[in-house]
C-alpha cells in the first residue's frame, strides 16, 4: 500500500485530506503539521508522495516542495491551494510540483489527483531506473512535411530525454515546446519556402500555400532530417530540412515594441529560451537543440 | 456551445469566450485555419467586443498558437476591444513573458478574473 504523507498547520484541513485518502482504503496516510517537521519525517522515512498545504508558517508548501524536489527528485508533492493562491500555485509548480488541489475541491479531486500522480510516478520510477544505465542512445528519422507526424516526434523525442532522466517535468515540456518551434520552421519556412510575411498579410493565403505547396514538387519530396543523441548528461537534438537555408541574425527582435503584432522571430527566441545551446549550421537549414541534464533531474537517495 | 478540434466558443453578453483544447500544435493543422475563420466570422458580429481566452485545458503551446492569438486581437483591437486570457499554466505563462505577449493582454487567473478584468477596462 502506498504511503502518503500530509502536510498541514490547520488540524481540520489535515484531517480532511487525509480522511479523504483513508477512506479509500488505498493508501496509508501520516501526518506532519508544518514543513519542518515534514523534513524531519523524510529523514526517517520516505513515502510515496507528499500532499502539502502551501501557506504555512516558517517553510511554507512552496519552500517544502523546492527542498523536497531537490534532496527527494522521484517523491511527487500535490499542493492544496486556498482560494486567492492560485500565482503561488502557479510559482510552486514552476519549482516542480507534481498537480495542486483547490481546497474548496478536496473532496471532488484530491483522489484522483493522487491516484494519477502516483500512478505516474511508478511507472516513471522503474523507468528512470534503466534508463540511467544508458551509456549513449543515437536515433534518427527522416520524415515527410506532415503536421501529424511532426508532432509525434516531438512527443518521442520528449520522451526520450525524460525517460533518460536528463529533464524533470517543466523541462519536459520546454523540450516540447522548442522542438516543435523547429520542426516547424524546418517544415514550413525550410522545405514549403513559406515566409511568416504572408502570414502577417493573410492568414488564409499563407495556409494555402503551405497545403498546395506540400503536394508540389520539388517542395513535396523534401524530408525533414531529425538525429537526436541521448547520453546520461545531455539531449542534443539535431534538425534539418532540404530548403535553402536562411540567416537567423536578420530575423527582427520580436519582443521590440514595433514588433509584437507581427509574426516574426517568436519560434527562435523560444527554443534560445528553453534550451541550453541552439546553434545553425552556415547555411542555416540545420540547428542542433542541446538540453543539458537538469540538477534536480539527477538520481539521489538511492532511488538509482 | 460548439465544439470543435482546438475552440470551443460561447458568447456572454458583449464577449467571446474561447476555450483552448489540448495542447495546440503545428502551424500546418489545418483545423487551425478552419477554427480561426469560424472566430473571425463570430466576430463581425459588431455587438462582440471582447475576447477571452481560457487555456484551463491547454498546457502549453507554441508561437504558432500566438499568431492565431494575435490575428484574432488584430480584429477586435481596432473596435476598441479588449482580450483577456485566463487558467493559463506556468510555461504558458513563461511563453506569453517570453515573447512579452502580457503586455498586449492581461493575463489573469480564473474565468470570472477575466469577466472582471475586462468590467474594469470598459
Amino acid at each position: 500500500m502506498s504511503t502518503v504523507l500530509i502536510v498541514d498547520d490547520s488540524a481540520t484541513d489535515r484531517r480532511l485530506a487525509g480522511g479523504l485518502l483513508e477512506h479509500s482504503g488505498e493508501y496509508d496516510v501520516i501526518y506532519s503539521p508544518d514543513g519542518q517537521d515534514a523534513l524531519a519525517q523524510l529523514e526517517l522515512h520516505v513515502p510515496d508522495m507528499v500532499v502539502t498545504d502551501l501557506n504555512m508558517p516558517e517553510i511554507d508548501g512552496l519552500q517544502l516542495t523546492r527542498t523536497i524536489r531537490q534532496m527527494y527528485p522521484f517523491l511527487p508533492v500535490i499542493l492544496m491551494t486556498a482560494k486567492g493562491s492560485e500565482d503561488v500555485a502557479v510559482a510552486a509548480l514552476q519549482v516542480g510540483a507534481a498537480s495542486y488541489v483547490p481546497k474548496r475541491r478536496l473532496a471532488q479531486e484530491l483522489l484522483n489527483t493522487v491516484r494519477q500522480v502516483l500512478s505516474l510516478a511508478k511507472e516513471d520510477r522503474g523507468q528512470a531506473r534503466l534508463m540511467r544505465r544508458l551509456i549513449r542512445q543515437e536515433v534518427e528519422f527522416a520524415i515527410e512535411n506532415d503536421a501529424e507526424l511532426l508532432s509525434s516526434l516531438v512527443r518521442f523525442l520528449q520522451q526520450g530525454a525524460a525517460s533518460r532522466g536528463i529533464c524533470d517535468e517543466t523541462a519536459r515540456i520546454r523540450i516540447g515546446v522548442a522542438l516543435q518551434e523547429a520542426l516547424t520552421n524546418a517544415c514550413y519556412h525550410g522545405n514549403l519556402e513559406v515566409s511568416s510575411s504572408l502570414r502577417e498579410v493573410d492568414h488564409r493565403a499563407f495556409y494555402e500555400l503551405c497545403q498546395e505547396r506540400a503536394v508540389s514538387a520539388p517542395y513535396r519530396d523534401r524530408r525533414i532530417y531529425v538525429t537526436a543523441k541521448f547520453t546520461a548528461e545531455s539531449a542534443e537534438y539535431i534538425i534539418r530540412d532540404e530548403g535553402p537555408g536562411f540567416d537567423p541574425t536578420r530575423l527582427p527582435n520580436p519582443t521590440a515594441p514595433e514588433n509584437l503584432e507581427r509574426p516574426c522571430g517568436r519560434g527562435l527566441l523560444l527554443m534560445h529560451t528553453f534550451m541550453d545551446e541552439v546553434r545553425y549550421n552556415t547555411t542555416g537549414n540545420e540547428v542542433s537543440l542541446i538540453k543539458r541534464r537538469t540538477p534536480q533531474a539527477a538520481p539521489q537517495n538511492g532511488a538509482a | 456551445m460548439s465544439y470543435a478540434k482546438i475552440f470551443s466558443m460561447r458568447v456572454n453578453g458583449s464577449t467571446l469566450i474561447l476555450s483552448v483544447h489540448g495542447t495546440v500544435s503545428g502551424l500546418g493543422d489545418s483545423a487551425a485555419l478552419d477554427e480561426l475563420d469560424r472566430i473571425l466570422l463570430q466576430l463581425k458580429d459588431q455587438s462582440i467586443t471582447n475576447v477571452v481566452v481560457d487555456f484551463g485545458q491547454s498546457p502549453y503551446f507554441g508561437s504558432s498558437f500566438l499568431e492565431t492569438l494575435r490575428r484574432i486581437w488584430n480584429d477586435i483591437h481596432p473596435r476598441g476591444g479588449h482580450m483577456v486570457l485566463c487558467n493559463v499554466s506556468p510555461v504558458g505563462q513563461e511563453i506569453l513573458e517570453i515573447a512579452k505577449f502580457n503586455q498586449l493582454w492581461p493575463v489573469v487567473a480564473t474565468c470570472d478574473d477575466a469577466e472582471r478584468q475586462l468590467q474594469s477596462l470598459a
